[in-house]
């Protein structure tokens, strides 16, 4: 197999709440997206205080699917592919700074997509998106309203962009041969889950079923107040259990959850209400869970929550596994 | 009519000068006046419901002043003309004192527990007890965070020897009732497994 970098020269253009996609036409296997996007801003004589990443609010859905497929990677928040990239790249994804009060100027954000298991790494096979007889292979941005970003803040423009890190056969290479002696791929299929906190629980009763169907590596969480910013006071507790009562992973305080991820992948910073739990931890899998024939509540999310109003917002990163094709030759 | 032709012969009953009659007499008084300050005690147990071994404690000192109370009174009422009337001189004196012993004999005990030795199943009725087990096996708040936790509602649910049976065997997480016959085996029949660490290997290499 070869790698190959290659930038998709159609974008997804700014038009307030519709969804936009860049068609990628291209063959192999996708192991990466690099996303850049340019939000040309306005900002009023008054504005709302923001926070660092007020300006992904700008996109408020991301996704990459083609006919007859899972959407392969998706988003309900553009925050989430920020914190998301963030977290996986130790704190290294893009945001510019909004124009002060008063002026106008261009936004710049960028960060990668990388299902696979290792970050670095543009040619890691371990999660891959196979591009061969797929048809309306899309990258699509779903644009938020021109006041998303908050108050005195005004979207006037933007411009979305992709680079496509992806592995390709050689020529004459069969695809059993590139990924001999494995006989399956593993597909990324993420799962977006929202749910709203609708009371103040304690003793890690406000559960929620892990999905099924797929295996599950890890879930990827934000928490945000009924006033939509970042808190880590509105989840204070999470666990994950099975049903027969046995919790393998138990986080008795949501801040230091918060402040273990930090550690854990080299951060900067411990950004309030993002959370990341591996479901390696419970049996030393790299694949997770495997819920690919679990029942609804074989594992449950179990957390308490100090208010209500507010949403958690989770990226369940699931991965099914393929058949090799051994007609497929580069 | 009074009972002081029966009573006043059993407490003048003394062989050998030594007063068998009057000690059996106030000895039977006792009876009555336990029986009234345990039943004191109990009540204050299942009227204030007590959840944790600190109100179980605090209940129990209540109770025993309740019941000094109580016997206290019953005491001056045994004394009273009518009563004495009814029962005679040496039987209303044995009742009241038999209540006031009752009283201070039951009063030390109950003043002096504490919620390190209480224990809960004396402290109240069964069905109290009854309602607080059902409480902790709903794993609702009963004072003491773990008494909250799944794992505390299982061990509840056995004797030590037992909870091999109230917890699963390691290798049942996710396991063959979903759908992977070789999860729990060593690592390396995990197909699944090794389908990633073929993948990482493939991505290292």
């Amino acid at each position: 197999m070869l790698p190959r970098v290659t930038p998709i020269v159609e974008t997804a253009d700014w038009a307030a709440s519709k969804t936009k996609s860049i068609n990628v036409r291209l063959t192999g296997y996708v192991t990466q997206i690099d996303v850049a996007v340019d939000l040309s801003v306005t900002a009023a004589t008054s504005t709302a205080t923001t926070t660092t990443d007020d300006p992904y609010k700008a996109m408020s859905a991301l996704k990459f699917t083609a006919s007859n497929a899972h959407d392969w990677i998706s988003f309900t928040d553009g925050r989430q592919a920020y914190w998301l990239s963030y977290i996986k790249s130790q704190g290294n994804a893009t945001v510019g700074s909004l124009p002060s009060a008063g002026s106008s100027g261009t936004v710049t954000l960028q960060f990668s997509v990388h299902p696979g298991n290792y970050f670095g790494k543009t040619d890691d096979l371990t999660r891959v998106i196979p591009l061969a007889g797929k048809t309306n292979v899309q990258f699509q941005v779903t644009w938020g309203a021109a006041s998303a970003i908050g108050t005195g803040y005004t979207i006037t423009d933007a411009s979305l962009s992709i680079v496509v890190h992806r592995m390709i056969l050689k020529e004459g290479e069969s695809e059993a041969d590139a990924f001999a002696p494995a006989k399956y791929m593993l597909v990324p299929r993420y799962i977006p889950v929202t749910y709203s906190i609708d009371g103040t629980y304690s003793n890690y009763t406000f559960i929620k079923n892990i999905p099924t169907g797929a295996y599950i590596r890890d879930v990827f969480l934000m928490v945000v107040d009924s006033s939509d910013v970042r808190s880590n006071s509105d989840v204070t507790k999470i666990q994950v259990s099975d049903n027969k009562g046995n919790t393998p992973v138990k986080w008795d305080s949501w801040t230091k959850l918060v402040n273990f991820i930090r550690s854990r992948f080299y951060l900067p910073s411990a950004p309030a209400g993002i959370g990341l739990l591996q479901f390696r931890d419970i049996e030393g899998k790299d694949y997770g869970l495997d819920m690919t024939a679990a029942s609804e509540g074989d594992w449950k999310l179990e957390m308490s929550t100090g208010a209500s109003g507010g949403k958690i917002y989770c990226i369940y990163e699931g991965a099914d596994m393929v058949n090799i094709n051994p007609t497929v030759v580069g | 009519m009074s009972a002081e032709k029966f009573i006043a012969p059993v407490a003048e009953f003394r062989p050998g000068d030594i007063p068998y009659g009057k000690g059996l007499l106030l000895d039977l008084a006792l009876i009555p006046g336990k029986l009234t300050a345990t039943l004191m005690r109990q009540l204050v147990a299942v009227f204030g419901k007590p959840t944790t071994a600190e109100k179980a404690a605090q209940l129990s000192k209540i109770g025993g002043v309740l019941g000094l109370g109580v016997n206290s009174f019953l005491a001056w009422l045994f004394n009273r003309g009518w009563f004495r009337r009814l029962v005679g001189e040496t039987g209303s004196e044995a009742l009241a004192v038999g209540m006031v012993m009752a009283a201070i004999d039951k009063l030390y005990p109950t003043l002096t527990v504490s919620a390190q030795d209480t224990d809960l199943s004396d402290a109240v009725s069964n069905k109290a007890v009854d309602k607080l087990m059902a409480a902790i096996g709903k794993g609702g708040a009963v004072g003491s965070p773990e008494l909250g936790s799944p794992e505390l509602s299982s061990q509840l649910s056995g004797f030590p020897e037992t909870q091999s049976s109230a917890f699963a065997p390691e290798e049942s997480y996710a396991g063959p009732e979903l759908g992977s016959p070789d999860l729990g085996s060593p690592e390396a029949e995990d197909p699944v497994q090794e389908l990633e660490n073929i993948l990482a290997q493939k991505s290292q290499s």
